[in-house]
């Protein structure tokens, strides 16, 4: 380093020294001076996060101590400090009366006086005499004693146990359960695409469906009520796309089917056996082309038998009891071709019948995956609000859980679904025994706010292979009488789950309240029957 | 008797010279006068500032004696004026008389009045009309005076040290303010305490009298005066007096309470030419070369306080000037 040659070189590189050294006193004084704000903020901060659930309290809380120390730091490195200044200050901390201010000033100037010279010199060799350290720091003690309040407050509201945090991991599940359902959707949307038998517009909108409910589950994933919207909508939706009569019409032509097998080939092993829809149809063609070398008696009896089969087909498949009808017609008038392209035209039905199925089968995934999500993401709720009444009244409300948490049964159509659905029923649906012994299926089971057990009411359930209801078509025409249904089941679901929705949607029900006649309407709907 | 310096006319005069010529002639002024050193250092002041100072004090404090003592020390022609009520500005400037030369001629001719003098001791001078009184302001401000359109020029140094009584009042006429604006300082002679009372009485009731040296002379305070010119001053010390002056005026938004409250009219420019000049020769005789913030605080109380004229509640309340201006002093800052 060159030395300096003038005693104004001189001056500067003392007056540089000093800089540093007022930098740093500066910022103390300023962190001395600031240093309650932020230890204010950060208690407020802190106070606000056992009030408020907010999301990361403890960082925020610290936030403002952080900014503090920036500040700090920024506040010697970025602040002008000229050596005019420099001079000045160093002038009056240790009482050099203005020597260097007054020396640098006179470089400065262009006329020079006759003691010009001599100040300055005067001034190089006092501020060459100083000693960085000479000039003190300065920390406002009284301002110092007030920041240990906020500090302490601070410091205890941190460490101790915030009740918010509960809120906020109950806040964090429901996120988690909508993202994992909206991942579920999402997969299921791959399955949907991947789906041959679909209708090519079918697929398109069911696609397109699945991916608007996944965007809307996504921008809603920190909204519970809103996400549960959200699936509701969904389910009520494919409710929609659901055709009753499909199941019906399947079974139905299945039994024509195996009816038609017994009837010509009584020995027959398989007839017992319910033939596929696909089985059907090449059994109906087979038939068609068999016509023309019937007997004449075996003519008549197969339409008496075509007349039996479209007379009980009536309900669930008008089309089709009208072709076998027209069917058994022709064969009674000997019009063996247009019995043939009757019979062609049922084996036509059942293949539409099963490309139907195919289509129900996705919609009803998709139905369970969204119903399971709908469940999954109630559940996440009704623990939360389980915790916020835990919180208030210390009641555990227990009572009014269990009902709405049997959830998870109504796909039964995919296996691993299926597998599911049994273990919910094992663990979700308890059971009671009536005073028969008559083991009953609890339906519905609701919260009382006292704790007390609500009022139970049950249904004995149909128990049928694996547990599951088996639908069983009723031989007589005549509503009432004989069939195992007046009006079929997923007839009117769908109207009145919609009424339900509809009477949840206008009424003031407590939110957890509104899941268990979800729930109540999800364990009930058809897609949770079994075939 | 030691004689003053033999001083060349161009001869360079140090910063250190200054000082030690100061305070050797602090020491003979001394020498006479017992304590007062604050008196003696602001009376020197104004002399080496060109400047007039009004001694206001009870009689019997030696401020004859200063201004004659200090005449004698810087070996400069001293002249005392009493002033009375039937004094006439001739008698102090000077007039014109016809004189007939040897020859027989006839002619006006000037007889310097008391005032062409280096030290002139204005005693009492608020006892003169104030039409005598005025008869100083020219020669005080612009060092001339003025006969018969005339301009004659007094001899430098001039100083003039005028001396008023605070507590005989009747019959007075109180100095009006273009004329205390052309002292430089108003310096109040405090009565002396016991100790230096005791020594007034060894030194001036004894055998021999203190004898002052001549240190000085007329030509060496002419280059005191001019060093004293030279000192640099940084323009924030300078915006620092600017501030004080601007603090007198009551009307200014920058004035404090005090100066709000009992001040009628503040101070002149002049009196920041006085606050400047007496911290440049202050900042000398302290042995520096550049003027602080603690020489104009210094130079305050006598270059301000007959500058800040009074209103009536200050002279109803017996608020004095001294007090305000020190209260000027702690509300304008030096940062």
């Amino acid at each position: 380093m060159l030395q300096p040659s003038t005693p104004h070189e001189t001056l500067l590189r003392d007056l540089r020294r000093i800089s540093l050294r007022l930098r740093l006193s500066d910022a103390l004084f300023f962190a001395s001076r600031s240093l309650w704000l932020g230890l204010t903020a950060f208690a407020l901060l802190a106070l606000l996060g056992h009030f408020l659930p907010l999301p990361l309290w403890r960082i925020w809380a610290l936030s403002p101590l952080g900014f503090w120390l920036g500040l700090v730091v920024a506040y010697p490195l970025f602040r002008p400090l000229p050596l005019q200044r420099v001079a000045q200050r160093a002038d009056s901390l240790l009482l050099l009366s203005e020597r260097l201010a007054t020396a640098l000033e006179l470089h400065t100037q262009k006329e020079h006086g006759q003691l010009d010279d001599l100040q300055q010199e005067d001034a190089a060799n006092v501020g060459h005499q100083i000693q960085p350290h000479q000039i003190p720091f300065q920390a406002p003690s009284k301002t110092l004693r007030w920041s240990i309040i906020p500090l302490f407050v601070g410091l205890a509201l941190l460490f101790l146990p915030n009740p918010q945090d509960a809120i906020l991991a109950e806040r964090q599940k429901i996120q988690q359960t909508v993202e994992k359902v909206a991942k579920e959707v999402a997969e299921m949307k791959q399955k949907v695409a991947e789906t041959k038998e679909l209708k090519a517009e079918e697929r398109v909108e069911l696609e397109k469906y699945l991916t608007e409910l996944q965007e809307k589950l996504r921008r809603n994933a920190e909204k519970q009520e809103a996400a549960l919207a959200d699936l509701s909508d969904a389910e009520a939706h494919l409710q929609q796309k659901l055709k009753p009569l499909t199941d019906a019409r399947k079974a139905a032509l299945e039994q024509m089917a195996r009816n038609l097998q017994n009837a010509q080939n009584p020995a027959d092993q398989q007839a017992n056996q319910r033939p596929n829809l696909d089985q059907v149809a090449q059994q109906l063609e087979q038939l068609a082309q068999q016509l023309a070398k019937m007997t004449p008696e075996e003519r008549q009896k197969l339409a008496d038998q075509l007349n039996q089969q479209a007379k009980q087909m009536t309900a669930t498949d008008p089309q089709t009891a009208q072709n076998l009808a027209a069917a058994a017609t022709a064969l009674q008038q000997g019009n063996s071709e247009q019995a043939a392209k009757q019979l062609q035209q049922v084996a036509q039905n059942a293949r539409e019948t099963q490309q139907q199925v195919a289509g129900q089968q996705a919609v009803q995934q998709a139905l369970g995956t969204i119903q399971q999500g709908r469940q999954q993401l109630a559940q996440a709720g009704q623990q939360q609000a389980q915790t916020g009444q835990t919180g208030q009244t210390g009641q555990t409300g227990q009572q009014g859980q269990k009902a709405g948490s049997g959830g998870g049964s109504s796909a039964q159509n995919l296996g691993q679904r299926q597998s599911e659905s049994k273990a919910g029923v094992d663990q979700n649906h308890p059971v009671v025994s009536d005073s028969k012994g008559n083991k009953r299926d609890i339906i519905y089971q609701p919260y009382k706010a006292s704790g007390q057990k609500g009022q139970t009411d049950s249904v004995q359930g149909q128990q049928g292979q694996q547990g599951q209801t088996e639908i069983q078509q009723g031989q007589n025409e005549l509503p009432g009488t004989d069939n195992a249904s007046v009006v079929p089941y997923q007839q009117i679901f769908p109207e009145y789950n919609r009424a339900a929705g509809e009477a949840l949607d206008r009424s003031a029900v407590p939110p957890h309240l509104k899941e268990y006649v979800r729930s109540y309407f999800s364990q009930l709907e058809p897609a949770s029957a079994p075939k | 008797m030691t004689h003053p310096p033999q001083v060349a006319p161009n001869a360079a005069f140090s910063p250190d010279e200054f000082r030690q010529r100061a305070q050797i002639i602090e020491a003979e002024v001394g020498q006479v006068i017992v304590g007062q050193r604050d008196l003696i250092r602001q009376t020197l002041v104004t002399l080496l500032a060109g400047g007039n100072a009004l001694l206001e004090g009870v009689p019997g404090l030696a401020k004859t004696t200063l201004v004659r003592t200090l005449a004698e020390v810087i070996d400069c022609k001293f002249s005392r004026i009493q002033f009375t009520p039937d004094l006439m500005p001739a008698d102090i400037v000077g007039t014109t008389l016809i004189s007939e030369d040897e020859h027989g001629h006839k002619a006006f001719r000037f007889e310097p009045g008391p005032i062409f003098a280096n030290l002139v001791l204005a005693d009492e001078i608020n006892r003169a009309t104030p039409k005598t009184q005025s008869a100083l302001l020219e020669a005080m401000q612009e060092h001339t005076v003025t006969v018969a359109k005339t301009i004659h020029v007094l001899p430098p140094p001039f100083f003039v040290l005028a001396t008023q009584n605070p507590l005989e009042m009747e019959g007075t006429y109180p100095l009006p303010e273009a004329q205390l604006d052309r002292f430089l300082m108003k310096i109040n002679v405090t009565f002396p305490t016991s100790a230096e009372l005791v020594e007034i009485a060894n030194r001036t009731t004894g055998a021999r009298l203190p004898q002052p040296r001549k240190v000085a002379n007329g030509e060496l305070i002419k280059r005191m005066q001019s060093l004293a010119r030279t000192v640099p001053i940084a323009s924030h010390v300078l915006a620092y007096a600017a501030r004080l002056i601007t603090a007198t005026h009551p009307q200014t938004k920058d004035a404090p309470s005090i100066a709000r409250q009992y001040i009628r009219y503040g101070a002149s420019p002049r009196g920041m030419q006085a606050l400047i000049l007496m911290g440049k020769i202050l900042a000398l005789l302290d042995g520096r070369l550049n003027v602080a913030f603690a020489d104009l605080r210094a130079a305050a109380l006598p270059a301000l306080r007959h500058r800040c004229i009074l209103n009536f509640e200050a002279q109803a309340e017996g608020v004095s000037s001294d007090e305000i201006v020190k209260g000027i002093l702690e509300s304008v800052k030096d940062e």
